[in-house]
């Protein structure tokens, strides 16, 4: 029977209405987040101290005339000198560097939380993450090399991190997706049992590596490499900025863009062949955006910030829906959403001096989480 | 390495066992008692991984695998939290020669930890496989575990570091963490640790009989009159204590739990009769030699680096060869 | 649509052919029924079709054209394949199962469009689904999921559909109700072809037959020349009685009666042929 105009219409805008209203929602929740963390001093220890709104929104009003009267080449870019210090200069400084942090923080998460939903998508098991084919113990192993080898250059100069931090990357899950390979079947379906398993083999010896180069650290050493490996140390300056939004956004646009198609990871070559389509060309481009959003993130942001990956996608999945055009969204809104909060209540607790790091404090709030899930996780195959 | 180097090495210890035996150098003592301590340590994570395996029916059991090592690390670090030795020993050796008192709520601690972690892991377990154990539940959360407490055990000794770089409590959490038998000084040390290594081994040996029971169903084995879950809570005491021994006094020595029984089966079958005997056997000797192998290499106080390496490239190991039969085929 | 294969012989390796003498000339409306023992060769003759593996000689041809060089996206705009419907990993609704069938159809860095929506909405509704449209795929009964398959593929807009045993695991009631959706697809102008070790489903949809045999060249025909009696016992090594009967309306229908149990015929009502 042929359909009429007026169904076809109804039922579309019908999907439509109730995509929008969620996408709506979900703006919403991070708008609001945004705005709060805005409000908050990131150093200071009481609340009294760290609750400064009304400065800090000053400083952004101010920052953004700047940078328009910068665009547009008015009077009030010369006169930017006796504005700031009007304000105060170090919150001005303290504003703007509280919103460089949010937007990578931000940004991290959503790069995590995607790089997960495309992992448990191309594998099909709702339990995968790109830790599991050796993404964080390879940024781990970065981490500790460069700090053996450049010692305080490191925290300076961040592009030596980038460069050490990839190149083991890369070696780690290529030598995992190897082994994988070679311990699977021939049949080129990724045999994934063995890839968790050479993941997790790879993960832990690298990882106990990593810590015996971290112990034979000299002290100060030692200090900078735990700085850099929970994520305490955030460098913001203009150059690591520019670095890491191209980064993000290589990997993160084509992902969003590529949104519906990459729901064809999760079917069989078979199908897909059928379907006209060559799902081994986009399984590729999907795990090294994968890989290297997840690995700048965790450049960033510490390599225990993992479980994020983990976590996030399987919420969303529970509570919005399977298709990946929704599921990258919401992933990535959710992902940004919960770094920013954490950043903000790990702000709370100051332990010698320094708020609480970002990646433990999230470790702790999601693995009693991930272990409630896989109590309560129940496979959805109600079979007739 | 120089091969001579090697062969230097090992002249000179057997020179000095030698020399002990005969009476006439006392140093060696303490090596000695290191010794012991390294086959107690061997034999106790074999035979806890052994019995993981058989009573969980599940070749990825082991003690560091199911939370049990995590569950020790977390006591052991809350321990160094907050009963910290006195001010005035703050030396490394002040620290190794601990009252017995001391050492007996150390120790207490620590299995109270393993109790804990072994029964979180299993508790999510459970509950995910709805009554029974489900095995992907048990290693994917005794793995995210373990890397908490990693992370845990990391973050406090950076805040120590910061806060007092002289603190003994650092080069404590590294012995913990890397896995080294410098703590075992004294004869005490050794009587602390053989008794309960010595009596649970036992007790284990006794049961091993039993535990061929878990290779039925479990409805089966009720048939035979045993009472499998008793049995079950036996083997994890069991295990907890063992593993709380080894980490009191020698720090996490990681994946040798779970590869020794691997290596056991493939020499004498998946009988626990065989099995249990040969796996406790077998954990003293290849630790012994892992240590020593270490002790050449400069790195004895590191042997969670060395167990890691070696457990998982055995594991690659076997991985490919399992690949490659399925591929042939 | 005309598709024709001619003198085909699919397989892996070139010294072993696993199917062979593929004769085929099928017409858009047709409906062709594959039969043949399990792992004779089926799927591969399936992923022959679709491009997916090579012939090893002989040819397939779509409208006079040889489809060899054919881009699988070329392909894909005649052919579709609707896969068993398996136990779901992950819970898609119904209705994004369907979209997905448009995969091949959009630019990879495009999203659905209006357009791709009312193709969903109209396969839903050809195979009777649009009431599960917001249902969990995982919720929906064996004979329903089948039927989401093949919307999921008429998505594609295709010409021909190739179904792989789309009956294999459902109860009597389903079984029927897809045969009867794959009749009404024909009646309309598409061009079925589906395996199934039911020889009956080829004289209730009026359908072709091929089969295909070990070491032999395949047969191709109407139903009635191919399932024979013989054909069948080489094909299964079982008797097998092929009677033709008049139904209560004055109808003749071929019915498959199998023997199970060695007696001696003494009572032959009806025509063995």
């Amino acid at each position: 029977m042929q359909l009429s105009k007026e169904q076809l219409r109804f039922s579309w805008q019908q999907d439509k209405r109730r995509q929008r209203k969620r996408l709506l929602r979900m703006i919403a929740l991070t708008v609001a987040v945004f705005v709060l963390c805005l409000c908050f001093r990131y150093n200071a220890y009481y609340f009294s101290d760290k609750f400064v709104p009304v400065e800090y929104f000053r400083s952004y009003v101010l920052a953004a005339r700047l940078l328009l009267s910068r665009l547009l080449d008015t009077a009030l870019w010369h006169q930017r000198e006796e504005l700031i210090a009007a304000l105060d200069g170090v919150i001005y400084a303290g504003a703007l560097a509280q919103l460089r942090n949010m937007l990578v923080a931000f940004v991290s998460g959503a790069a995590l939380a995607t790089a997960g939903a495309i992992f448990q998508t191309a594998y099909r098991n709702p339990m995968a993450s790109p830790n599991l084919i050796g993404a964080s113990a390879g940024v781990g192993l970065g981490n500790v090399v460069v700090v053996m080898v450049c010692s305080t250059a490191a925290l300076e100069n961040v592009y030596l991190r980038y460069e050490y931090c990839y190149a083991f990357t890369v070696i780690c899950v290529g030598l995992v997706l190897l082994l994988g390979r070679l311990a699977g079947s021939r049949d080129s379906n990724y045999s994934i049992l063995e890839m968790v398993m050479a993941g997790s083999i790879v993960s832990q010896v690298i990882r106990v590596f990593t810590m015996y180069f971290m112990y034979n650290l000299p002290d100060e050493e030692l200090v900078l490499y735990e700085e850099i490996s929970f994520g305490v140390y955030n460098s913001t300056d203009k150059y690591s900025m520019i670095v890491f939004f191209s980064i993000m956004a290589m990997s993160l646009l084509p992902v969003m863009l590529m949104r519906y198609r990459l729901n064809a990871l999760g079917m069989t070559r078979l199908e897909t062949a059928a379907l006209g389509l060559d799902t081994r060309r986009l399984r590729t481009i999907a795990q090294i955006c994968g890989v290297l959003m997840s690995a700048c993130a965790m450049i960033h942001c510490g390599e225990r910030i993992g479980m994020v990956s983990l976590v996030i996608p399987y919420i969303i999945r529970q509570r919005l829906g399977l298709d990946f055009r929704y599921l990258a969204l919401y992933s990535a809104l959710a992902g940004g959403v919960l770094l920013l909060l954490c950043r903000l209540i790990t702000s709370f607790v100051m332990i010698a001096d320094a708020p609480l790091p970002i990646s433990f404090a999230i470790e702790l709030l999601l693995t009693p989480l991930f272990m409630f899930i896989l109590a309560t996780y129940r496979r959805n195959s109600d079979a007739d | 390495m120089n091969p001579a180097y090697f062969f230097e090495a090992i002249g000179n210890r057997f020179e000095q066992l030698y020399l002990f035996i005969t009476g006439q150098s006392g140093d060696f003592a303490v090596t000695v008692y290191q010794y012991i301590a390294v086959m107690l340590a061997g034999s106790a994570l074999a035979c806890c991984g052994a019995v993981f395996q058989g009573g969980f029916r599940n070749v990825l059991a082991g003690p560091s695998t199911m939370g049990v090592m995590s569950g020790g690390t977390l006591g052991l670090m809350i321990y160094l939290l907050f009963y910290s030795p006195s001010a005035t020993s703050t030396t490394l050796q002040a620290w190794a020669q601990r009252g017995f008192f001391e050492i007996f709520a150390q120790q207490l601690i620590t299995l109270a930890g393993c109790i804990a972690g072994v029964g979180l892991v299993l508790a999510v377990a459970t509950a995910a496989g709805r009554g029974r154990l489900s095995a992907t539940a048990m290693i994917l959360s005794g793995t995210v575990f373990s890397t908490l407490t990693g992370n845990a055990a990391q973050l406090l000794q950076y805040y120590l570091i910061l806060t007092d770089p002289t603190d003994p409590r650092i080069d404590a959490i590294r012995n913990l963490v890397m896995g080294s038998f410098v703590n075992i000084t004294s004869w005490r040390h050794i009587l602390m640790m053989a008794i309960p290594i010595l009596l649970c081994l036992a007790i284990m040996l006794r049961l091993r009989y039993r535990m061929e029971l878990f290779s039925l169903n479990d409805d089966e084995a009720l048939a035979s009159g045993v009472n499998v879950r008793r049995l079950r809570y036996a083997i994890v005491a069991a295990g907890s204590v063992l593993t709380a021994v080894v980490i009191a006094f020698c720090g996490h020595i990681g994946f040798l739990g779970f590869m020794i029984p691997l290596i056991g089966r493939r020499i004498c079958g998946p009988q626990m009769a065989k099995l249990l005997p040969a796996s406790i056997l077998l954990g003293a000797i290849v630790l012994v030699v892992v240590y020593d192998a270490a002790y050449i290499a400069g790195l004895q106080d590191y042997i969670n680096v060395f167990t890691s390496a070696i457990g998982g490239f055995t594991l690659l190991l076997a991985l490919l060869r399992k690949g490659g039969a399925r591929r042939a085929a | 649509m005309r598709i024709e294969l001619n003198n085909l012989s699919c397989g892996y390796d070139r010294q072993k052919p696993i199917v062979f003498g593929v004769d085929m000339t099928l017409n858009s409306g047709d409906v062709c029924c594959m039969l043949g023992p399990n792992g004779v060769g089926k799927t591969t003759l399936f992923k022959t079709v679709i491009n997916l593996l090579p012939p090893l000689s002989g040819q397939v041809s779509i409208d006079g054209q040889n489809i060899r060089r054919w881009n699988p996206q070329q392909v894909s705009r005649y052919l579709a394949y609707v896969a068993q419907a398996h136990a779901p990993v992950f819970p898609y609704l119904v209705k994004e199962v369907a979209m997905m069938g448009r995969l091949g159809q959009i630019n990879s860095l495009r999203q659905p469009s209006r357009d791709d929506h009312d193709i969903v909405e109209q396969a839903l509704e050809d195979v009777g689904l649009r009431h599960l449209r917001d249902a969990p795929y995982s919720q929906i009964s064996g004979g329903e999921r089948q039927l989401l398959m093949i919307a999921r593929a008429l998505c594609q807009q295709p010409q021909l559909l190739m179904l792989d045993e789309p009956t294999a695991n459902l109860d009597y009631g389903n079984m029927l109700l897809v045969m009867k959706t794959l009749r009404r697809l024909a009646d309309k102008g598409m061009c079925i072809i589906f395996t199934t070790h039911m020889p009956d489903q080829a004289f209730m949809c009026e359908a072709k037959t091929i089969m295909l045999r070990r070491g032999q060249a395949a047969l191709f025909g109407n139903a009635a020349q191919v399932i024979t009696s013989r054909n069948l016992y080489e094909a299964y090594q079982a008797e097998i009685q092929i009677l033709e009967i008049i139904s209560a309306d004055g109808i003749p229908l071929k019915v498959i009666v199998p023997r199970l149990r060695e007696e001696r015929r003494e009572n032959n009502s009806g025509k063995d042929i």
